[in-house]
């Protein structure tokens, strides 16, 4: 199979970006994932954020962020997510984190108080955040639905059947569609997002049967996006889908009433993230 | 002179990837512009197409397709413009 080819200069932009997230100590979902994106969006000034630490008490297979045990909380992390926000001038932020299962609240305290770090600190920014699943707890999902982001993301990554193989034993595709449910029952105003990753061996009905589920749970945003698989021992690559085969599931999901869709190889959930916001609100 | 390396700084804080070589484009004495893809190297997820930094003229190239690297791995010597040509040619006549 084909790899993608990305060109990578990082010039004076991106370096700024990196020095800035670095001085302040604050982790980017941009470097542990290994995005691609990278470039382009450290060198247009903007990243996404990772709260909580850099290392996951889960160990999903197709994530190339570090599992293990977490470092203890910063509480000086929301404002300096806060800061970073203001000296990169961002209108639009998200911000996503490690799952810690490790802490009574699944870090929904944590969450919620960077959130109004955030938006204290910069008037008028809207916030998108990309949850864990805080293992279903509704006492945690309303902690960050009552600090205000405007989007609420949370990801299946994959369909129904390959749940299981794919993601951490303690994540399951019921829940996280309860999580998506729970989030536009407690708040119907939020925005819902979420991210399926294509090429980990799953069929075409079973994209659709999963852009259904969630539509059914009332999500307004889905990004459809090519799994690269980030080193040997994660789970295989089964597919690369051409532009077309984006394309038609675009389509596709339009079709089903999402507001907006964000469909491309390299597209990633905080990917043009604004665009979809944008296009999802649109009277 | 400048040296012409993998991307240190594409993933700063994650400098555990590695990659290998597929192709150097330029051999010594080849004019390189600033901007210019040099080389690739493949990793897992992507193949990196690596643009030079600098503009001048290729001294040496320090890896083959093939060899494993990783980030700051040095790829070609390259004698930026502006530098003293002369010396560089005299170099390559040598």
């Amino acid at each position: 199979m084909e790899k993608i080819r990305l060109r990578v200069r990082p010039g004076r932009r991106h370096r700024d970006v990196a020095k800035l997230v670095a001085g302040l100590g604050i982790a980017t979902v941009c470097e542990e994932a290994l995005c691609p994106n990278i470039g382009e969006c450290w060198g247009s000034g903007t990243a996404t954020f990772m709260i909580m630490g850099d290392i996951c008490t889960r160990g999903c297979r197709f994530c190339y962020v570090k599992s293990g045990r977490p470092q203890p909380l910063d509480p000086g992390e929301p404002m300096k997510v806060a800061l970073a926000v203001k000296r990169m001038g961002l209108d639009y932020v998200t911000i996503t984190s490690v799952d810690r299962d490790d802490l009574p609240d699944g870090g929904a305290g944590h969450y919620a108080e960077t959130i109004r770090a955030v938006k204290r600190l910069n008037p008028g920014v809207i916030v998108e955040a990309l949850i864990p699943d805080f293992q279903g707890s509704r006492e945690s999902l309303r902690t960050v639905v009552e600090a205000g982001p405007e989007v609420i993301a949370h990801n299946i990554e994959t369909v129904r059947r390959l749940t299981p193989k794919v993601r951490d034993r303690r994540a399951g595709y019921e829940q996280s569609l309860k999580v998506l449910e729970t989030v536009k029952e407690m708040n119907p105003r939020i925005i819902t997002k979420s991210s399926i990753l294509l090429g980990m061996g799953e069929e075409q009905w079973e994209v659709v049967e999963a852009m259904r589920d969630l539509r059914g749970v009332g999500v307004d945003i889905l990004v459809l996006s090519q799994y690269l698989r980030p080193s040997p021992r994660h789970h295989p690559l089964v597919k690369m889908y051409t532009l077309q085969e984006f394309k038609t599931l675009e389509e596709k999901a339009r079709s089903l009433g999402f507001k907006a869709v964000i469909a491309h190889p390299l597209a990633r959930t905080s990917y043009k993230a604004k665009e979809a916001y944008m296009e999802a609100t649109r009277g | 002179m400048a040296i012409v390396e993998v991307p240190r700084d594409l993933w700063p804080r994650r400098g555990d990837w590695k990659g290998k070589i597929v192709s150097i484009a330029k051999k010594p004495g080849d004019k390189v512009e600033e901007g210019e893809p040099v080389a690739e190297v493949e990793i897992e997820k992507a193949i990196l197409v690596i643009e030079s930094p600098v503009a001048g003229v290729v001294e040496e190239v320090l890896a083959s397709p093939g060899d494993p690297v990783g980030p700051g791995a040095p790829l070609l010597r390259v004698s930026p413009v502006g530098e003293d040509q002369a010396q560089s040619q005299a170099r390559q006549a040598a």
